[in-house]
This record gives C-alpha cells, structure tokens and sequence, in this order.
C-alpha cells in the first residue's frame, strides 16, 4: 500500500530575481511499513522535502499525496488536523517546551483539540515504556540529557499514533551510544508496530539502519538502494553511493559494524 | 555611525515605535499644560470666578512641573527597559570587534533620534491638544470663552531644549554602560523559560502576600467590627495605623505579584482539567513567567493605577458632593434674610420676576436624640416653620420630602444623616422623641426626620423644625421672615446675582445663659461668642459656578495627570508584551508545527495577554475601591454614579490596550 507518494515535486525560493531551487521535479513513492533513508549532500533539498512531506512548509508546483490524501488541496485547519494526527516530525532542534514537564511534553498534541483522548495516560505509560523515559516523565527537559531529550522528542511524535513519522537528522547531535540507542529504538517500533518512518541523514551507519535510502541532488532524484542482505554490506552500498553522489574518488574507510 | 543607528531602529522597530509615541503623547501632554498656562483670557477667566487670579496659574504650573518630572522619570525607566533587552546584541558588537566608544556613539544617535521623532510627534499632537484641552476645560469650569489653536514658540522651545537634554544624557548612560559589558559576558546564558518551581517558603510567601492585600483592604475600610480592636494592637494612634495599612497594602501587592500570582499559575497548571487543555496550560505556563517575570514592573504599574483610578474617583466624588452641597444648601436663586431684603429690592429693582415671604420663628429647644447606639441630649436653636408654609415650598424645591405631622408633632430637620437610622420594620429610630421648648415650656413629639432644609441650609441658624399651623401661632418664638426671589434669565439679571453675591451678609443671634434657659428670647446681635451664625443673604447661581470651576479645575488636573500616567503603564506594558512574544515567538511555531489549531494558538495570545494585563488592574480597583471608600466616609460623600464611569472609562481604555497588546502576541511567530 503506498502511503506517501511524491510527484513533480518542485520548490523555488526566493523572488523573481533571486530564485533558489530547492527541490526540482522530485517523484518517489514510500510503501506502508517503510523505513526510508534521505540522503544527499547538504543544500540538496532533504529537509525541504521533509518539511513539505510535514505541510510545514508548501510546494511551488507538484504535489504531495500522503494516505490517499492530496496535500496541496487542504485548508489550514486541514493540514494542522493532519499536522496533529497523520503524521509524527522528530524535529532536528527537538523543539521540546522548556517550561512543560516531559510528561506534559509528550502528551502535548493530544491536547490541542479538547476532549483530550479517555486514554491518554495509558498511551503516555505506552510510549515512555517503549522509549525507557517511564523514570523521567516529572523532570523539565533542562534536566535530561542530549539522548534522552531525544527519545522525548521520539515520544512525543509517537502518542498520536501516527501513520508516518518523519525524522530530520534525529541523531545529528548524538555521540554513537545514544545515536545506536535511539536507531534500535526507532527500528523497533518501525518492526513491532508497523510505522512507517521517513529519516534524513547524512550519515551512512544512521542510514544502515533503515531499509530503503533514497538519494537526491540538487533537489532531483539520484538514486536508490535498497538493503537485501546483512547491514554491513547495506553500509558499503550507501558508501559506494554516496561516493558517486559526491563525484567519486573519496571512499571513506569502513567501520566495523556489529 | 548614524546609519548603523538607523539599522538598529529599524529591527527593533515595534519597540521604539511604542517608546516614541508614548513619549511623544506624554511631551504632547506637556506641550497643552503648558500652552493652558500661557492662554491669558482663559486663565483670567478662571481667575475671576474663584476670586483669586493667581491661583489657577499657580496650581497647573506645579502640575506642569510634576508632570514634567514624571515624564522624565518615565523616559528613564524605559531606557533601562530597552537596553536589558538589548544587551545580548549589544554585548555581540563588542564581541565582532567594534570600539565601544563606536558602540557609543551608534547609541547617542539612536537616544537622539528617537528623542527628535518624539518631539516631533509630541509638538504637532500638542498644539492640537492644547486646543481640545482648552475646550474640555471651558466645559469641564462651565464658560463661555472662544479658544483658537494656541503656538506657543516659548513653551516648544523650553521642551525641545529639555527633552533633547534627557535623550542626550540617556544615551550618554548608555555610552557608558556599553564600556561596562565585557565584565557581564557569560552570566546571561541562562534559559529563556526556568522551569516552574514552587518551594515551600515560596507558598508561605504567596500566602503573606494575599494576607496583607486583603488585610490592608478590610482594615482601612474599617468593614467589620474585629477590626477595631485589631488595628488597636498596635498601640499606634489613628495616622500611624492607617501608615502600617498602607505599608501592608504596598508590600503585599509586591508579593502578590512576586509569589501568589505566580504560584496560583503554578498551581493551575498542575491541575488535571487544564493539563488536559494545551491552550490553557501554555496560557497558565505563560501567566507564571510572565507575572514572575516581570512582578517589578506589574508591581509599579499596580501602585500607579491605585494612585490614578483614586485620584480620578475621589475628584468625581468631590465634585458630585460640592454640586450636592450647592443644591442642599441653596436651592433656591435668592434667599435673604430680614435685615437683607431691602438691599436685595434696591438692586434687583425691575429684574425680579416672583418673589415670596415664608415666615420662621426662632425658637430653643432641647431634645434626647440616638445616634450611633447613644443617646445624646442637646439644647439647641431651631427655626420652626409652619406645615403649609412647607407645603408651598415643595412646589418651588422638588425634592423636598412629604413630612407626617399632626397637631402635637413636629418634623425635625438637621444635617446629620446618622440620626435617620432605621430600625426594624423600617420605622426611624428618632420618631416619637420629645421636644420641650423651656421659654413656653411646650414639649412636643417628634413625628419624622430629614436632612432636605427647606429654602436650603445656608439660611438656618442650626437645626429646622415644622409643625402644624396651629402649634407655630401658638409658640413663643422671635419672628424671622425669609424672603425668596426669582430674577430675569437675562445678562442684567446674572450680573445683579453676582453683584448681591459679592455682599457677604452674616447674620449674628444671641445664645447666652438666658436664652438656653428660656427667660430670654433669641434675638439679633453682634458677633460674640455666645452667638450662633448663618448667612443672610444666598445667592445660587455666582455659588454654582464657582463649585463646578473649583472642583471642574480639580477633575481636569487630576484627568491630566491620570492621562499620563495611563499613557506611561500602557506602554511599559506594551513593551514587555512585545518583548515577550518575540521571544515566544519560536515556542508559537513549534506548537503550529505539531499542528495546534491557529484558533487556539490565538487563544493563548489573548488568555496570557489579558490575564497580565487585568492582574494590575483588578488589584489597582480593588485598592482604590478601599481607598475612595475611605475619603467618602471622612467627607460624607457617596461612592456612585461618577465615580464608577470615572473607573468604568479607566478601565476600557487599559483593556483596549490589552487588546492591541493580544493583537500584537498574535502576529508573532
Ligand atoms: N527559507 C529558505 N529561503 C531560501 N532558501 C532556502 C530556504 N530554506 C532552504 N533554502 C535553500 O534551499 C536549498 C535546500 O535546503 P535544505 O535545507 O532542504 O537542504 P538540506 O538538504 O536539508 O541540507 P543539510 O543537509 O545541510 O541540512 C538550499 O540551497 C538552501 O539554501
Ligand atoms: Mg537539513
């Protein structure tokens, strides 16, 4: 079934004289169930792409389809409906509130339209098990580390049950421990609850995780590869790739991977 | 240099726009008061009607002059104001390498220019205002005198010369305080929004806070009757009671906005309804950063508002009292006294349109009254009029009441309304005493009571007294006729009244041993000091005018005054917002990107908009309420009518402020 399917996407910022392409006639489709890479080189268009994908951002032409749904055709209440319950963004910044416990964090987007839903502690209870956050859900963000601020991000993502979750960077400011940390955490819930996850990165073991990379240049569609055996050989492809992506030449030393 | 002046304008340009206009309307401010001194023929006007022509020119010169400090005062606050929210920026120029005497210069430039766009604003608003100033004053004073736009070259030249003066030095002290930001760097990283906290001694504290707000408020009203004794503990005489309330009151709202408003948010947003509710609990969350935050300034506007909203209520009840007391004293357009109507006749010769003779006896009398839970037994004058003479008097004075007396009885007449108590089934505590009058030995029994004097009070010795016809032909009284007279509506007829009312007639009667005892009769004398006194001659209308031109003049100060300082809280409120909701502005975009509706994003603006905003006004109503209370009380005026639409505009002007104020959150972010 696809859930996200991107057709002619273009997007041009700037005015009349000063024009900057971001995305440029961009197509892709994400099956349900995905676990989808982005990556390219920076100013290539991956969280421009995100970011319309989110309806945080509009397209110039082209459109955006996600659960049959045409995105450039919903009104504002529509898309922050959609905004609200289709989809999850673990933004790069976290962008969690300073002055909410993690706990008020989380559930916040449960909260935007009363009622609140019957079973709102349940599903917090859910999310935190899953994300090991149960200790924590009294403290301010200000108390958590960089990791776990990220799993609370994570968290609050995942209480709407979203279909799609979009992930920019997510690890782009975590040592390898926590980045591992957070990879198995969102495998997991891409295996054991079926989400469908769309992640940029530009980093090639955050990338190994997934099972499908979809590479873009100058805002088009470069290539694609596809994972079909162990996660190390999946790691030397997207090297491989982005090498190519990059003009060849560099090939970076592998890492061990376990 | 003064283009990178310009540039930094430009990106704060919400906040100095704010700062400019409020400037500018206070200078505007300035400029009218200033230009009303300078109008001769209205100054001269007033002069002649409260008899002393200095005293006008003298008064608004000390409101110009307290009006000017506090403008400049104001202008100081607010640089500070602008500059802490600056330092970051400002701190960064270092930071690139810019010489701070550069820093320096960029910031006198800026002083200046935004001192001149305010001149500019403030002199070509004040000429236009002193002219709407003028005429609000002719109407407030009650005259007739044709004003022109006044330009006044002095005055423009005194304030351009003095606010340039201030902008200078402001931005001379920020010169200098540029110098000193090196030594800060680092200490100012802390996070935009601190978790909520709430200790224990912060609970305590909150607590103290409201306990000394609401016993500042019951212990000045004086409201139950523990209070008394309480107040007394102290040992301290009536004033310093009252000092320590009001020290109490000045502390406790400081508290109130530093702890109790801030843990009640806390508290609310800890409560399941609103976690529940993200609208709510990002307004309460905001609420507890922004009362915590900016409790100071809260503080200082609560103490300002107090000050206005009971300045401008107590100048509204002493107007209505002063107009009372001209229409309790004389209703009438002339009264006179025997020993005066022949002079009134001389004068009035051919402007008198109706006149009419109501003859009064004077009579002493001694009578065992209660007031207050005491009975007091007083010997006193009365001027005992007959029932029908009273009748036809309430055709003339509306609002005369019906009086109840039969033969036997009499209706007493006093000024303290303290002796109208009523008791059960609404009957007057007062009915059915006696009245003996020791020079016949008549007693007679007291039927009802009123403080409505016919021919008004100024024509009574003390107290009056009506009986039926047949008791007044009977008493033993020395005969006083009183005279009324109705003249022309015309110019001669006005100018007559004023001539009349320049002729102060008082009229002296004896009160020796041998009166009170009865032996003699009381009769006309000189001044001595056995003598009881009232005027013989009332004219109503020169007395009218000089009540609405005294306390008029009184409620035009006190709106000016009121006027800046409303201007001035606005806007320090107005910049806070803005500062806030910039700041804010990051936090608004994230809850639009997790897809909180735009409705209930405004909704956040508006709750945590106007809850900072109404927090200082109720609590500045609140105060007031007590203090206006307070003066009524001691004057015997009535908090009414006035003064609730004195407090009524006051308070629609703020809360169109807290609008815009909501407006402008909304747009951010
Ligand atoms: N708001 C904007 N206004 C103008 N240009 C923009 C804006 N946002 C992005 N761009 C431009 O669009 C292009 C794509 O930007 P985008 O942020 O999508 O890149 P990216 O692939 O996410 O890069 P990175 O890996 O560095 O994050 C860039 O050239 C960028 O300069
Ligand atoms: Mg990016």
């Amino acid at each position: 079934m696809r859930i996200v399917t991107v057709d002619h996407l273009t997007k041009i910022y700037g005015h009349r004289f000063n024009r900057i392409g971001a995305l440029n006639d961009l197509s892709f489709h994400i099956d349900a169930g995905e676990f989808v890479g982005i990556m390219g080189p920076s100013g290539a268009g991956k969280s421009t792409l995100l970011n319309i994908i989110a309806s945080i951002d509009t397209p110039t032409t082209g459109s955006v389809w996600v659960g049959g749904i045409d995105l450039t055709q919903l009104n504002d209440a529509a898309l922050a409906k959609y905004r609200r319950e289709q989809v999850g963004f673990i933004f790069q910044e976290l962008n969690l509130l300073s002055d909410l416990t993690v706990a008020s964090n989380i559930t916040l987007p449960l909260t935007f339209v009363p009622p609140a839903p019957s079973d709102i502690e349940a599903r917090l209870a859910h999310v935190a098990d899953l994300l090991d956050l149960t200790g924590l859900l009294a403290r301010y963000p200000t108390e958590l580390s960089l990791g776990q601020r990220q799993r609370v991000a994570a968290a609050r993502a995942l209480i709407t049950q979203p279909a799609l979750i979009l992930a920019d960077e997510p690890t782009g400011s975590l040592d390898s421990m926590a980045a591992t940390e957070l990879l198995s955490y969102l495998t997991k819930l891409n295996l054991e609850e079926d989400r469908t996850i769309m992640m940029v990165t530009h980093d090639a073991f955050t990338a190994s995780f997934c099972n499908r990379i979809i590479f873009i240049r100058d805002g088009a569609y470069f290539a694609e590869v596809t994972r079909s055996g162990s996660r190390q050989a999946f790691f030397d492809q997207i090297i491989d790739m982005e090498a190519t992506i990059n003009g060849g030449g560099k090939r970076r030393e592998t890492p061990r991977v376990d | 240099m003064r283009h990178l002046a310009w540039t930094n304008l430009k990106r704060h340009r919400h906040s100095t726009l704010i700062g400019a206009v409020a400037a500018g309307v206070l200078i505007a401010l300035a400029y009218a008061v200033g230009a009303l001194i300078d109008m001769r023929p209205l100054m001269h006007a007033t002069g002649s009607v409260l008899e002393d022509s200095r005293l006008m020119p003298a008064v608004m010169t000390l409101a110009w002059i307290l009006l000017l400090i506090f403008i400049v005062a104001f202008l100081i606050y607010l640089n500070t104001l602008l500059l802490a929210r600056r330092t970051e920026e400002l701190d960064m120029y270092r930071l690139l390498g810019m010489p701070s005497s550069r820093l320096g210069g960029v910031l006198i430039w800026e002083a200046l220019m935004t001192g001149a766009a305010a001149l500019v604003i403030g002199l070509v608003g004040g000429v236009l205002l002193s002219k709407l100033l003028a005429m609000a004053l002719v109407r407030l004073m009650g005259f007739q005198t044709a004003i022109g736009i006044q330009w006044s070259l002095q005055i423009a030249g005194q304030l351009i010369g003095l606010f340039l003066l201030v902008y200078l030095i402001v931005g001379a002290v920020n010169a200098a305080f540029v110098r000193t930001l090196g030594h800060q760097r680092g200490r100012r990283a802390e996070a935009q929004h601190l978790p909520p906290r709430l200790s224990g001694w912060q609970v305590v504290l909150a607590c103290a806070g409201m306990l000394l707000v609401g016993w500042s408020a019951i212990g000045t009203g004086n409201y139950f009757a523990w209070v008394r004794p309480l107040r007394q503990l102290t040992g301290l005489p009536g004033w310093g009671q009252l000092g320590l309330l009001t020290f109490c009151g000045i502390l406790g709202t400081y508290l109130v906005f530093r702890q109790s408003l801030p843990a009640a948010a806390f508290l609310l947003a800890r409560w399941r309804v609103v976690r529940r509710h993200a609208k709510w609990l990002l307004a309460a969350n905001t609420l507890y950063q922004r009362w915590r935050r900016d409790h100071f300034a809260l503080w200082l506007i609560t103490l300002l508002s107090t000050l206005t909203i009971a300045v401008l209520g107590s100048a509204a009840m002493l107007l209505q009292l002063g107009q009372r007391e001209v229409e309790n004293s004389m209703p009438l357009p002339i009264t006179a006294s025997v020993s005066n109507d022949a002079l009134v006749e001389k004068k009035a010769a051919g402007l008198i349109t109706r006149q009419a003779k109501v003859t009064t006896k004077r009579m002493v009398g001694k009578t065992t009254l209660r007031r207050q839970g005491r009975d007091d037994t007083t010997t006193t004058l009365y001027q005992v009029m007959r029932l029908s003479d009273y009748q036809r008097i309430r055709q003339w004075q509306p609002n005369l009441p019906a009086l109840q007396v039969a033969p036997g009885q009499a209706a007493l007449v006093l000024s303290d309304p303290a002796f109208l108590r009523r008791g059960p089934a609404q009957r007057l505590v007062n009915a059915g005493r006696q009245i003996t009058f020791p020079a016949d030995g008549r007693t007679l029994a007291i039927s009802d009571l009123t403080t409505a004097f016919p021919l008004g009070s100024a024509i009574y010795f003390d107290r009056g007294l009506v009986v039926a016809d047949s008791d007044f032909e009977a008493m033993r009284g020395v005969n006083d006729p009183l005279a009324i007279y109705w003249l022309k509506e015309t110019a001669a007829g006005h100018r007559v009244e004023q001539q009349l009312d320049d002729q102060t007639q008082i009229d002296y009667v004896r009160y020796d041993q041998a009166v009170r005892k009865g032996s003699k009769l009381p009769t006309m004398t000189k001044d001595t000091d056995d003598s009881f006194s009232r005027s013989g001659l009332n004219v109503r209308r020169p007395m009218a005018r000089a009540v609405d031109t005294l306390f008029g003049f009184a409620v035009f100060i006190t709106l000016l005054m009121g006027g800046a300082v409303l201007v001035a809280t606005a806007c320090i409120l107005l910049l806070k917002q803005v500062t806030h909701a910039q700041g804010r502005a990051p936090v608004r975009r994230v809850l639009w990107q997790l897809g909180m509706p735009t409705s209930q994003l405004t909704g956040v603006a508006y709750v945590s908009t106007f809850g900072v905003y109404l927090a200082p006004l109720v609590f500045a109503s609140l105060n007031a309420f007590v203090i206006v209370h307070f003066i009524a009380s001691a004057t015997a005026g009535q908090t009414g009518g006035l003064v609730l639409v004195v407090w009524a505009i006051y308070s629609l002007v703020d809360l169109a402020f807290a609008w815009l104020a909501a407006q402008l959150t909304d747009r951010y972010g």
